[in-house]
């Protein structure tokens, strides 16, 4: 398994390579001096909002578009191996399909996980140069899971229906379900206490309740992670059966 | 006889031989992560051992597999969740002895409740284990390149205790910084050690340092989920800082006792 994910990085080292250096350019937007050039232009006293402002889009601006750089490279990952003799010669390896779908995951995984060091790495050299403390990590580490949770969403999709077609038929599944929910919701046999109004009630009466947003608020974040790693386990294991059905649609 | 002489020249030899990669890897790894501390670096420094191991073995050529730097996951995904567990167990059992112990110098806050605390764990364990990466650092240079070495040149338990003195030297310069450093020094000792017995016996049994740093990232973010909920006397609890010390330290002492006795008893 680490060797296909050697052959991964090898194969992908032109990609890697330009990916590397977009993240690099894109992250010396965290280091331009923002105060200093607001000052210049004259605008500081008026708009000290602005600047701090500025110092939280910034980092979300900038990580945003690095996640955007890495979906990239993710969903390029599988471009490469989408051929007949390729599959039936790992399938009939020691690690067999199960093993390739790993390295693919593992892939995804690692590239994400990278976006992580890297905004470590980013923050440290904020605080070294600037002197002030500060870290982006809330934005980068809910980026990560946001990140692996739509993987987990898309890559059954392409291993059983390739690249090329895995993609449309995911967004016409997940447009097909909401469309259905809405008409359900519009036209549907709903319960009496169920209505658009008293959903819109619910939700005033709730944001008045401070504790209970917090308290809301504290547990779709802890528990966002868990679910998204399971989500990710559970869509490894549906993948591993829809990969023998997915080299069918292979070109030789 | 000759074969006898042949043998113990080499284990001089092999002796020797790893002196000087420990001296060259302190001479490395003592001073810089001192310079970088005393010109305020409180992040970056964390990797300084990784980077003396890793020169250490390129310079003395030793494989730089034994550094132990990547996850072997096949047959060792207990010692992982044990991992994850374990740092949980240590940081969260004795802060919540503190206001059951001492309910004088700390009491739970009016927002804590069960859920709220639970969460706040759940959500400090998930950043935690995410950022393992930045204490691998110290982690490779303590666990794989150090502690192995030591083990060598003086069996388990002096090789622990010489580790935990080392890490503790090691941070010299955070420590001088700080108010009361005889005290601060003595209580990180302590736990260096203690901390050591259970990182050295995961790291053995899972063949990576990657536990060791979730352990020691755990041990580190997760004590602030149950903390940041205490209303703490400051005067009370200066007054009895050693009975809440050694109470907090309960659950290390357990832990690293039977991670100890394990080590001795080569059970990884």
């Amino acid at each position: 398994m680490w060797g296909l994910l050697y052959k991964d990085f090898s194969v992908m080292k032109k990609d890697l390579l330009i990916c590397g250096g977009s993240v690099l350019g894109i992250s010396l937007l965290l280091f331009i001096p923002w105060e200093s050039l607001l000052q210049a232009s004259g605008v500081a006293s008026e708009f000290l909002n602005a600047e701090s402002m500025i110092y939280a889009i910034t980092p979300m601006v900038v990580y945003i578009c690095i996640f955007l750089v890495i979906s990239g490279v993710q969903s390029g990952i599988f471009a490469h191996d989408e051929r007949k003799v390729f599959s039936a010669y790992i399938t009939s390896s020691p690690m067999g399909g199960n093993g390739q779908v790993l390295s693919k995951y593992y892939m995804t995984l690692l590239l994400s996980f990278g976006v992580v060091v890297w905004g470590f790495l980013c923050d440290s050299f904020c605080t070294l140069i600037s002197g002030i403390k500060g870290s982006a990590a809330s934005i980068y580490i809910t980026m990560f899971f946001v990140q692996i949770l739509l993987r987990a969403v898309e890559m059954p999709f392409i291993i059983r229906f390739g690249e090329k077609h895995g993609r449309t038929y995911k967004i016409l599944l997940i447009s097909a379900i909401a469309f259905v929910g809405i008409v359900y919701l519009l036209f549907g046999p709903l319960p009496e206490s169920v209505s658009l109004d008293s959903f819109f009630e619910f939700i005033i009466r709730f944001s008045k309740n401070e504790a209970a947003v917090s308290t809301t608020m504290l547990g779709v974040a802890a528990l966002f992670p868990y679910i998204v790693l399971l989500l990710y386990y559970g869509s490894y294991k549906i993948s591993c059966k829809l990969y023998q059905k997915g080299v069918n649609n292979y070109d030789k | 006889m000759i074969n006898k002489e042949n043998t113990e020249n080499s284990q001089k030899t092999e002796r020797r031989t790893v002196i000087k990669q420990l001296v060259f890897f302190l001479l490395i790894c003592l001073p810089v992560t001192w310079i970088l501390n005393l010109l305020g670096d409180t992040m970056l420094f964390a990797f300084i051992p990784a980077i003396a191991a890793t020169l250490t073995c390129l310079i003395t050529k030793v494989k730089l597999r034994e550094l132990k730097m990547f996850p072997k996951f096949k047959g060792h995904i207990k010692i992982y969740l044990f991992a994850i567990l374990c740092g949980v167990f240590l940081s969260v059992f004795g802060n919540l002895l503190l206001p059951v112990c001492f309910p004088k110098v700390a009491v739970f806050g009016e927002e804590a409740s069960l859920v709220v605390v639970v969460l706040s764990i759940f959500l400090f364990t998930a950043i935690g284990t995410i950022q393992f990466f930045i204490l691998m650092g110290e982690e490779i240079g303590w666990m794989g390149f150090l502690f192995p070495r030591m083990e060598k040149l003086c069996g388990t338990t002096l090789a622990l205790v010489l580790t935990g003195v080392i890490r503790t030297i090691w941070h010299l310069a955070l420590l001088v910084q700080m108010e009361d450093f005889l005290l601060n020094f003595a209580t990180l000792l302590l736990s260096n050690i203690l901390l050591g017995a259970i990182l050295d016996w995961v790291t053995k049994a899972s063949d990576s340092v990657i536990p060791a740093s979730v352990i020691h990232v755990l041990t580190n973010a997760v004590p602030s989920a149950v903390l940041g909920f205490m209303v703490i006397d400051e005067t009370l609890y200066q007054a009895n800082y050693w009975g809440i010390y050694f109470m907090t330290l309960i659950p290390s002492v357990i832990v690293a006792g039977v991670c100890y006795w394990m080590l001795v008893k080569k059970k990884y």
